[in-house]
């Protein structure tokens, strides 16, 4: 199986995940090959579970305030704080035919290429089921996984810097428990690649570029036209309209 | 009348319920941090649920559920039926 690698490139929030979406369609229908992309956040963003409801997970009044998108992904899953300056994402999209049919082990695979891009600056992950990595006994790698249109998609999150404060200001927490004691207690849970080596966010890009091609047979690529229009539309038509942001 | 609950599950994964019923369920929302695939079968499920008796055993509920989850082939990551079923008896207590 040869791949397309998309090499880092930031997109708005909106479009991020029109990109994801629209990889389910076109690699789904072997329009394209399977795809692996690396991107930022041009905006910051709090991005919801498919499951989530908006009101119950995001601070909607600080993040009209400060700027901050907020958008529902397809996939389950937890709500995740994008800094435009610290979060590296990956997705990664494959015919349903091709991969392994157990969900857990889709995470799994995904997971080995996370732990090697670890591997490649020096630090050591361990897979978590369902779906994180940790370093240290701490989280630094979320994934979710979505079957959608004949294709398997997992998406995720290495985490390169961190700022809690910051993070749990644009999400819905109680406000008594974001005490000291609350921060502290999320910092002894999660960790960033930041706070473990010191290496530049473009050694962090190419540790997982590594990482996630090791073994593989892949040409680096770029998205095809028809796939921009249709990111696009479905940017404008379906995430940014409300019905599809507090759809729970 | 109106009931709500919230359980965090065994692994993490949050598990809420919104119900409007009257014995039975007229309506019903659950959302949460867990993975349901395919995606959309979340409106299967709930839809399954309106008209359902809410004075039924726990036990009668799950296995209910149980099946219709089993033979839409819908997978449930991050929590089960019975995590569902005990949200949904927490919330019309």
């Amino acid at each position: 199986m040869k791949w397309r690698v998309i090499k880092l490139e930031m997109h708005d929030p909106y479009m991020n995940l029109a990109l994801d979406e629209t990889l389910t369609e076109f690699v789904g229908k072997e329009f394209v090959k399977p795809t692996i992309r690396f991107y930022g956040w041009k905006n910051s963003a709090v991005i919801i579970g498919y499951f989530q409801k908006m009101k119950d997970e995001v601070n909607l009044e600080n993040c009209k305030k400060n700027g901050i998108e907020f958008v529902r992904r397809i996939s389950g899953g937890g709500a995740v704080y994008q800094d435009n300056d610290g979060g590296l994402t990956y997705s990664v999209a494959v015919p349903k035919k091709y991969f392994e049919n157990d969900i857990s082990k889709c995470y799994r695979i995904v997971g080995d290429w996370i732990i090697d891009s670890l591997n490649n600056l020096g630090i050591k992950g361990e897979f978590k089921p369902i779906n994180d990595i940790t370093a240290n006994n701490k989280k630094i790698s979320g994934n979710a996984l979505s079957i959608k249109n004949d294709c398997i998609l997992v998406h995720g999150t290495l985490l390169y810097d961190l700022n809690v404060e910051k993070m749990f200001s644009f999400l819905n927490v109680a406000k008594e428990k974001i005490s000291d004691k609350f921060i502290s207690n999320v910092k002894e849970r999660v960790t960033c690649v930041k706070d473990l080596t010191d290496v530049s966010k473009n050694d962090v890009v190419n540790a997982l570029i590594h990482g996630f091609t090791k073994n593989k047979e892949f040409d680096f690529g770029e998205w095809e036209i028809m796939e921009l229009k249709r990111a696009e539309f479905l940017s404008k038509n379906k995430f940014k309209k409300d019905e599809w942001k507090f759809m729970r | 009348m109106i009931g709500m609950a919230s359980k965090k599950v065994l692994n993490g994964k949050l598990v809420t319920v919104l119900i409007d019923y009257h014995d039975m369920i007229r309506k019903i929302r659950i959302s949460g941090d867990f993975f349901i695939h395919p995606e959309e079968s979340i409106n299967e499920i709930e839809e399954f649920l309106v008209g359902l008796d809410v004075r039924l055993e726990k036990e009668v509920i799950e296995y209910k559920l149980r099946n219709f989850i089993r033979m839409r082939d819908i997978k449930l990551i991050g929590f089960d039926e019975e995590d569902l079923t005990n949200v949904i008896k927490e919330a019309v207590k």
